[in-house]
């Protein structure tokens, strides 16, 4: 983790869990997630400046995901991945940037020079996994999204509302879903999603 | 089959597992099985599934239902259930039964597992589409499960293909535009009489599907004679599938009545299963197909030419007593006692789905209805019975029932739910009514519980026959979803109780809970309101806080204000358009207090934005305005300004806030940030700082919403709570209070500080709330221009102003109107010249004050007004909105 967890830090969901790996469903937690919100105009000299800072190509299509060193969240080897960085496309000119490595650190030289916008938002949302076999299964109770993988295929990035409550959903790997929730509802939701799997576990 | 114990109307009964009710109970012998809602006629079941139009029955147990047909509601060991007529009662007691959604996306939806459905699905399929089929019945087949028939080992196989889920018990209710469809499952009632609490006793799917495919069938139609209503004349296929598939043994003897050969299978079926058919009559004058000749092939009278004309009731058993048959025009009639009349008066496609969006099915003359034959739409297709595709030899006449007297018109029944009769529609007719939606209206014909499932076509029929016309003629059929009447419940799904809408908390919240602070709405967020010490109510609470507050310090989660990013080379350019006064003018490391007016000049929102560097601004907004001040600076970016070099991002969530206020919070933020120079000279007010405060680095703003001394503390939201605890832990040696919404708000009434949306409604301009000095006079901003227009600029406008109660132990009720002290006890109605927007009990004064607007307000400082209560007048004097502190001594500690 490049964003310094200080003592006293306190995550939304104080690091919840529900259910276990190799459960159908698994869900959790994962505090103190650095996050960056980028904007910056895609026609412009600095998005060549952007994506050579942060060594891969911005997507532009909305709803897609690029990312280097970083092979997969939740997995073991994407904890030994160094500098990572995995940018969503949210809009035309607007990515949420998140990973190990610390883009502002990446960025600065750019911001210096050139008009972009690069606000850490780490705690603005938290991050929730939900894993397994049925994670789709649970995901239908309360996204209204396609999430057919020809549609939503993995490295696919949403925004919605899940139950009320604003999220961002990535499609990270197999049966793997990456939601990122404002941390004002992420009580709610918790709430919503732990629910909705009582009739799989 | 299990046995299954059952009551009805009271009366034990016993059944087989998987039968409904409505063949359970003809098993028992139940031919009468209720009353009719408005003419208490005897009626009994007339139906298979859907359709029926009189068994209603009331389900006691479990879950409950307040109205459901017995005609496809599964019997279960402990079911409890009574007839109704025509009304059901909504229980008392809540459902306990979990209900959930679900929403999935899928190339095809086929509605009906019937023949048709299957074969479709199956040519979807193995086209390498996704298919979700949902069926009404408990398995598949549709039709031939009524014939107790095998489905072919072909289109079972259709079931098990990888690419096709197959929800059985489910009904597509609704069909709206872009392929979207919901149905309703119902997942436990057939297994048991239990609440369940696990498993969702229903589900509501929201389909979208880039195609839906309706298999939905045909339901048969009933004719129009005098007392067709009489329990024991039933549909021809529903009672030949209770008798020949069910075993059914009430009935000895039947006469059938037919307009098609459907007639003579029932005809056929009821004979082999026993019942003696005494005669088929046959509006036709001739018939033929196999049909009708296996009919012959048996030996059963046909009667070509006739059809029933009247029935007769067994007074005390209430059934059919006989059948009288005749000509068509009424004449020549024979009565035949008979215990079953089977009318089968041609089919009716199930179209409903497609009127939904606006598909309008065509009449069908070949074979009597409205159907989807040629159907062509980009969303929807039909297949089988409800694209005309009949399947056999029905060749139906086009006739819905004889020639009847006026004498017997209002016993021949059209809508049996409604108790609407053939009298009716011609009433109707003689009325000047033509079309079906004219009639419909004046019958009420169609608006029971199966909207006109079997009497819409027999309708148009009889609006034709009056008129000459043929039903086409008439219009169209069109329905509105639900196709069946659906539980609320089943709606809301898992969004009741605390799911029912999102509780926003801060990262403070959890502490705030456990200090027993009772929390205050605000939007979705959850504030604490007071923070009670022992048995203190709000006003002993609020009194002791401010108290804290001016004399020594308080503590407040400033959380939930609107929190927003704002940077670029235009950033002060963009805020000195969007508030009403100058922002480039602000130096780094200070904040300015800013209003924002919407195009009309009104004010918008309010809040305090900071310069943390030449090109980086942090705005605040209202807790309630945060989502829609960023969409507002997003519009002007993006329509009106995209020149602009500005981008924004909320920050809302990321930062957390804890205010402390009063004299002694210099003290306080000393202690708790070592490394800050806290004195007034080095931190002056309006400025920010950056500092560690209990070891985590934050900005440190003076901002005071109360008038007091009061250093913000804004931390990474993660901090949030930490920084609370050790605000209180550090705060205890200068007696430190948590305060909540409420004393906030007396705090800033006391120093006149309006609160928008309370002491605002988006009609008040900054001037009318004597705010003039915020308003630039040197640049351009938006709302600028509308300043000018006549009743912007006019005098004597509803001004703010201050009212201080004459007996300074009275509160005014906040949105009490203000009216002349001459008209103070004037009886209404009284024409008011203001009204109370604030009103509090202040400790600071020692008495109560308030503030409200007043026409003309800001010259009438000084006079006194009334405020008609009921039952008595506060008298008021109109001052500045200004009550405490009125040099500002206080700010600076």
């Amino acid at each position: 983790m490049t964003v310094k967890v200080l003592k006293g830090a306190k995550s939304p969901l104080n690091g919840a869990t529900w259910g276990k790996q190799g459960d159908p469903i698994w869900m959790y937690e994962v505090p103190f997630t650095p996050m960056w919100d980028l904007r910056v105009d895609p026609n412009s000299s600095a998005f060549s400046a952007v994506n050579a800072a942060l060594g891969l190509t911005l997507p532009t299509t909305v709803g897609k995901v690029a990312r280097v060193n970083a092979s997969c969240m939740g997995q073991p080897e994407y904890e030994k991945d160094q500098k990572g960085i995995i940018a969503l496309c949210l809009g035309p000119d607007q990515w949420l940037l998140t990973g190990t490595a610390d883009a502002s650190e990446l960025l600065e030289h750019v911001r210096a020079i050139h008009h972009i916008s690069l606000v850490d938002i780490s705690a603005q949302r938290t991050k929730l996994e939900v894993s397994g076999p049925k994670s789709v299964e649970v995901l239908e109770h309360v996204w209204e999204q396609d999430l057919r993988k020809k549609n939503f295929g993995i490295d696919s990035c949403s925004q919605g509302i899940m139950f009320r409550t604003p999220v961002i959903m990535w499609y990270c790997c197999t049966d793997c879903y990456i939601l990122f929730v404002r941390s004002s509802f992420a009580e709610h939701l918790w709430a919503a999603l732990t629910d909705a799997t009582v009739e799989y576990l | 089959m299990s046995k299954v114990k059952f009551k009805f109307d009271g009366k034990k009964y016993k059944g087989h597992k998987g039968d409904t009710l409505a063949t359970a109970l003809l098993r028992n012998g139940i031919v009468h099985f209720t009353d009719s809602a408005y003419r208490d006629r005897p009626r009994g079941i007339i139906g298979l599934g859907h359709e029926e139009a009189n068994a209603l029955v009331q389900v006691v147990s479990g879950a409950g239902e307040p109205m459901y047909p017995a005609t496809v509601l599964p019997i279960t060991d402990g079911l409890v259930a009574r007839s109704l007529s025509g009304v059901g009662d909504l229980a008392d007691t809540r459902d306990k039964s979990r209900y959930d959604k679900k929403y999935r996306h899928v190339d095809v939806v086929v509605v009906g597992a019937g023949t048709a459905g299957l074969k479709a699905a199956g040519e979807q399929a193995r086209a390498g589409k996704d298919v979700v089929i949902c069926d009404e019945q408990d398995r598949p087949g549709g039709h031939l499960v009524h014939l107790g028939q095998d489905i072919p080992a072909d289109l079972l196989a259709v079931l098990d293909m990888p690419n096709v889920t197959y929800l059985p018990r489910t009904i597509v209710h609704g069909l709206y535009d872009q392929g979207y469809s919901v149905a309703s499952e119902r997942r436990t009632d057939h297994l048991d009489s239990e609440v369940h609490k696990k498993k969702a006793r229903m589900r509501t799917w929201h389909f979208r599907a880039e195609r839906t495919i309706l298999a939905t069938g045909a339901y048969q139609r009933h004719l129009v004679f005098a007392n067709n209503d009489l329990p024991g004349i039933m549909l021809s296929h529903a009672a030949a599938t209770y008798v020949a598939r069910d075993g059914v043994d009430v009935f000895k003897t039947a006469v059938v009545v037919t307009v098609d050969n459907q007639g003579y299978r029932d005809a056929v079926r009821l004979h082999n299963a026993g019942v003696e058919v005494l005669a088929i009559a046959d509006c036709r004058q001739s018939a033929s197909g196999p049909s009708v000749e296996a009919a012959k092939a048996l030996g059963i009278t046909i009667m070509n030419g006739k059809t029933a004309v009247d029935a007769e009731l067994k007074p005390k058993k209430k059934t059919v007593k006989c059948v009288e048959i005749g000509n068509l025009d009424g004449t020549e009639t024979t009565c035949i006692d008979t215990d079953l009349v089977a009318v089968s008066g041609g089919w009716t496609p199930t179209v409903h789905l497609g009127t939904y969006i606006g598909v309008k099915p065509k009449w069908n003359s070949l074979l009597a209805c409205f159907d989807y034959h040629d159907l062509e739409n980009k969303w929807v297709s039909a297949v089988g019975m409800v694209a005309g595709d009949f399947g056999g030899d029905d060749s139906p006449a086009i006739f819905f029932g004889p020639q009847q007297s006026d004498a017997q018109a209002p016993d021949a029944f059209v809508d049996f739910q409604r108790d609407a009769t053939l009298r009716d529609v011609r009433r109707a007719v003689k009325a000047g009514m033509q079309s079906i939606e004219h009639v419909k209206r004046y019958t009420a014909i169609g608006t029971a519980h199966d909207q006109g499932k079997t009497s819409g076509t027999i309708t148009m029929g009889l609006i034709g026959a009056a008129l000459g016309k043929q039903p086409d003629e008439i219009g169209s059929l069109t329905f509105r979803s639900p196709f069946v009447p659906v539980p609320f419940a089943s709606l809301a799904g898992r969004e009741r109780g605390k799911l029912a809408d999102p509780v926003r908390r801060t990262p403070i919240h959890a502490l705030h809970e456990s200090a027993g602070a009772p929390m205050e709405d605000v939007g979705q967020w959850k504030r604490p309101w007071f923070f009670p010490k022992g048995k203190e109510d709000l006003h002993a609470a609020v009194l002791r806080e401010c108290a804290a507050v001016r004399d020594g310090v308080g503590v407040m989660d400033a959380s939930t204000l609107g929190k927003i990013d704002i940077q670029g080379p235009d950033a002060a350019e963009f805020l000195d358009r969007v508030y009403t006064n100058m922002f480039s003018s602000l130096k780094v490391g200070q904040s300015r207090y800013g209003f924002m007016c919407g195009v009309d000049g009104m004010v918008f929102d309010d809040g305090v934005t900071t310069r943390l560097a030449e090109n980086h601004f942090l705005m605040t907004t209202t807790t309630g305005g945060a989502a829609k001040v960023l969409d507002w600076l997003e519009e002007w970016l993006y329509t009106e300004w995209p020149d602009l070099k500005v981008y924004c991002t909320s920050v809302t969530e990321h930062i957390s806030t804890v205010a402390i206020v009063g004299p002694k919070s210099r003290n306080l933020i000393a202690k708790l940030a070592p490394g800050l120079d806290a004195s007034n000279e080095a931190f002056g007010f309006m400025e920010n700082k950056y500092a560690d405060v209990a070891g985590i680095p934050a900005r440190i703003a003076r901002i005071s919403f109360s008038g007091e001394l009061a250093y913000e503390i804004n931390v990474e939201a993660w901090y949030g709570a930490h920084i609370w605890e050790a605000v209180m832990r550090e705060g205890k040696e200068f007696g430190i209070a948590p305060y909540g919404t409420e004393t906030m708000h007396v705090l800033r009434a006391e120093k006149g500080y309006v609160i928008l949306g309370q002491d605002t409604d988006g009609t008040q301009t900054p001037m009318d709330v004597g705010m003039d000095w915020i308003v630039s006079k040197k640049k351009d901003f938006i709302g600028k221009r509308s300043f000018t227009r006549s009743d912007t600029a006019r005098a004597g406008r509803h001004q703010l102003v201050g009212f201080m109660p004459i007996d300074g132990q009275e509160v005014i009720p906040e949105g009490a109107y203000v009216v002349e002290a001459s008209n103070a006890g004037q009886k209404p109605p009284v024409k008011h010249v203001g009204y109370v927007t604030s009103s509090y009990m202040s400790a600071a004064l020692g008495r109560s004050f308030a503030m409200g607007m007043l026409a003309n307000g800001q010259a009438r400082h000084g006079e006194e007004v009334a405020i008609p209560l009921r039952g008595k007048v506060i008298m008021a004097k109109v001052t500045e909105p200004l009550f405490f502190d009125k040099e500002n001594t206080r700010r600076d500690g």
